[in-house]
């Protein structure tokens, strides 16, 4: 029980309170008044007054803020160190980068936060799925409307790459990471069935899973990462679409479902190898792409229609038991594929900051994409995208960079690299990625295919289905 | 003093304590809930900066008519409830467990708490590592260690299973706060009800079901309100573990809500599911305090 000393009573509660408050408010107001009052500091006296009164006066230093998702980021952050190096020797300009990493399950949510809530933002990292949404809401800018020499670069960029960074015909950016699905297959497999060739036809890479399967060497040889959601989903599925020289849209924008299109046939090849052959393993409707590259690493997958990078991952010899088994082959048929972007796009804000905004941010974009003189010898170099190449594997969308030695020595270890680069060059950009309704649709579909996997839907409904969603929201998007 | 004055004035105290209360849950709370109500009447599209008619129910009836809403509100309900019903056996079970003093008890009400203290998304990573149907631990544990199955199971990938896979980490991320709420509880019921129960021939299970459970209701309301607004606004689980499949067989109205909010740029339609989860919460909420009135009972507020 408290004795009287020790309560403290209504009055002396609000007493301390209410000067708790006062005290509070009496200091804040005399800050302010501290800082409206004091004179501006004065120029020291001595003689270093005289020096910097014959100077041009410095100018400030130009804060970018580039906003990514964590891939590696002490390259990022090795790239921004250079370029501040590089602008000051250049320029005469501190320029300072911030640099805010998020992961990137979490990237898109936050873009949203950063633009709503107007955190500054100059640089950052888009994906082809979302362009179009962040063009339309003004975050993005088209980066050829206050740099007009980024257009210098269009020659070196591969076309579907230039195409997918393309909106309303201007250049919204720099490639960061640019890829394309390719068909992995694993050779020492093939071998031990005694299957000579990789599979020309997708009804014929049905017939070898099923060989694979009888053989005991997998029971569910194909694998896809198609967790709804999965980054890859669409690209991964749509290439398929491609690969048979078909098109999934027509040039009104409707969705091709009929017979004979693309999209139904992939579907009923989908379904016969999930569930007519069991060669489709239904657990890929759980996976993302790192297990699909663990199920490849340990041997358990023979396919894999994945972006090229993972190959990578398959054939290293430190982690994976298959190393140097995963071989490329074409897409099955007409040999098509999608090919897709990543890039580094200035925002909107960074426009409104000024024109030393701009540079500054037009500076970081051409580092981390483009090309810089980094050593001063006059000439410039894709050093930023060479480094994640030759790194982390990650391919690029430039087309000079095909033909360097370095990266050349550097993937022939894990890759051909005469293989990849034919494939690149049948790589398609997937112009639906640009309709206003593109995200609205991709839950709707994933889950229609994920159904179509598990035998919850025939194939019929499930084109019907997604045809029915492409079609309202075209619809509502107006 | 006369005694209408010192009323007053106690008054007067009591609003004044609980203003700073007041202010900040109105503005981090209340202020927030009005905006998101405002909004779902408004088109509010972020493709369309500056613009945000007025539309009455238009979003509403999107949400209502939208491909994923039936699935929604179906998996949001039986997660719900699933989640309400096992946090609380569970925690009733474990509670009256470490109730009881035996050697480590101490340490056991601590160690029980780590999965609180775990972010959620941070647990839902550890969660998909364990269910990974080709290395996951949980795989592993019933083909070799109890060889409940002869060959690694989808856990996420099997539409039968989906569901009770999300739902597991919701309840063991749930229980360790629940047990707490309830050994707070049983701290409070005084023990000579006990002895005179004892007295009069009642057996623990008279005593429990006579005693406890009454002398529980408060902290029992609390957790049935808590746990229902926690399985409503699940995110984590879905988002990392399945991404609401297999097909649609975890898609959530939280999911939905965070899908129309961020995916598709349509704020609008993202507060009308919202507001969908408020007035569901809130009629769970008023089932609650009818099925369990708590004026005659309770340890805590009586």
């Amino acid at each position: 029980m408290l004795t009287e000393q020790k309560k403290i009573s209504r009055r002396k509660y609000l007493k301390y309170a209410g000067a708790a408050v006062g005290v509070a408010v009496v200091a804040a107001a005399g800050y302010g008044i501290y800082q409206t009052t004091q004179p501006p500091p004065t120029p020291p006296t001595t003689s270093t007054t005289t020096f910097q009164t014959t100077q041009p006066p410095a100018k400030p230093p130009i804060v970018v803020d580039l906003t990514l998702w964590a891939y590696d980021v002490p390259l990022v952050r090795n790239s921004a160190d250079v370029i501040q190096r590089v602008y000051k020797r250049d320029k005469g300009v501190d320029l300072q980068v911030n640099i805010a990493d998020i992961p990137y399950d979490a990237y898109k949510a936050s873009i949203v936060s950063r633009m709503q809530a107007n955190t500054k933002t100059d640089v950052l990292y888009v994906e082809d799925n979302w362009m179009s949404i962040w063009d339309k809401a003004g975050w993005i800018v088209p980066i050829e409307d206050y740099k007009p020499e980024i257009s210098d670069y269009i020659p070196d960029l591969v076309p579907a790459v230039r195409e997918a960074m393309t909106l309303h015909g201007k250049l919204y950016g720099l490639p960061y990471y640019c890829d394309n699905i390719i068909f992995m297959y694993n050779k020492a497999h093939y071998d031990q069935t005694g299957i000579d060739e990789a599979p020309k036809t997708w009804d014929e890479l049905t017939q070898h899973a099923v060989k694979l399967k009888q053989k005991g060497i997998s029971d569910r040889p194909l694998g896809f990462a198609w967790k709804r959601g999965e980054w890859t989903f669409e690209d991964v599925l749509f290439s398929i679409v491609y690969s048979r020289g078909k098109k999934p849209i027509d040039e009104q924008g409707n969705l091709l479902v009929d017979a004979g299109s693309g999209l139904r046939d992939t579907f009923q090849w989908i379904a016969d190898a999930a569930l007519k052959y069991k060669v489709l393993d239904p657990k890929s409707v759980e996976m993302i792409l790192e297990n699909v590259q663990d199920t490849c690493k340990a041997g358990q997958y023979s396919y894999s229609i994945a972006p090229s990078y993972i190959i990578a991952a398959i054939n290293d010899a430190k982690t994976s038991k298959v190393a140097g088994q995963m071989k490329i082959a074409m897409m099955p048929e007409k040999g098509a594929t999608v090919g897709f972007m990543r890039m580094d796009s200035m925002s909107m804000m960074a426009v409104k900051a000024g024109k030393d905004q701009i540079d500054g941010a037009y500076a970081l974009i051409e580092m981390l994409g483009g090309k810089v003189d980094v050593n001063g010898t006059g000439t410039k170099e894709y050093y930023t995208a060479k480094q994640w190449a030759i790194k982390d594997g990650l391919p690029f969308g430039i087309q000079p960079l095909f033909k360097d030695p370095e990266i050349i020595n550097a993937w022939s270890k894990w890759v051909d690299v005469d293989a990849l680069g034919q494939q690149a060059s049948k790589s398609v950009f997937f112009e639906a990625k640009k309709y206003l309704w593109w995200e609205d649709w991709r839950p709707a579909f994933e889950t229609e295919v994920q159904k179509l996997i598990a035998g919850q839907v025939s194939v019929d409904s499930a084109l019907k289905n997604v045809q029915d969603e492409w079609n309202k929201l075209k619809a509502q998007a107006g | 003093m006369s005694e209408s004055s010192g009323t007053r004035s106690d008054n007067r105290f009591g609003l004044l304590s609980i203003l700073p209360t007041v202010g900040f849950l109105t503005v981090l709370s209340t202020a927030p809930l009005l905006y998101a109500f405002a909004l779902s009447f408004q088109k509010y599209k972020l493709t369309s900066p500056g613009q945000h008619p007025f539309i009455f129910l238009d979003n509403y009836a999107k949400v209502v008519d939208s491909y994923h809403f039936a699935a929604a509100i179906t998996n949001t309900l039986v997660f719900t409830v699933g989640a309400v019903i096992f946090v609380f056996l569970v925690s009733l079970i474990f509670s009256l467990a470490l109730n009881e003093r035996f050697r480590g008890s101490g340490w056991l009400r601590v160690l029980i708490l780590i999965p609180w203290a775990i972010p959620e998304m941070a647990s839902a990573l550890v969660w998909r590592w364990i269910y990974d149907s080709h290395f996951g631990v949980l795989n592993a544990l019933l083909v070799y260690v109890i060889p409940v199955f002869q060959s690694y199971q989808s856990w996420l990938g099997n539409p039968a299973y989906a569901m009770p896979a999300i739902l597991v980490p919701q309840i063991w991320k749930e229980v360790p706060l629940c047990v707490l709420l309830f050994l707070t509880g049983y701290s409070t019921i005084p023990q000579s009800l006990y002895e005179a129960a004892k007295i009069d021939g009642a057996n623990p299970f008279a005593r429990f079901r006579r005693i406890t459970i009454p002398m529980l209701k408060p902290i029992i309301q609390i957790i049935l309100v808590y746990e229902t607004i926690m399985g409503i606004a699940s995110l984590a689980y879905v988002y990392i573990l399945t991404g609401g499949g297999p097909g649609d067989a975890t898609t959530t109205l939280s999911w939905y809500t965070y899908m129309a909010s961020f995916s598709f740029a349509d704020f609008g339609q993202g507060a009308a599911v919202a507001v969908i989860m408020s007035v569901i919460s809130l009629v769970f909420i008023a089932l609650y305090f009818r099925l369990i009135p708590t004026r005659k009972f309770g340890a805590v507020g009586v």
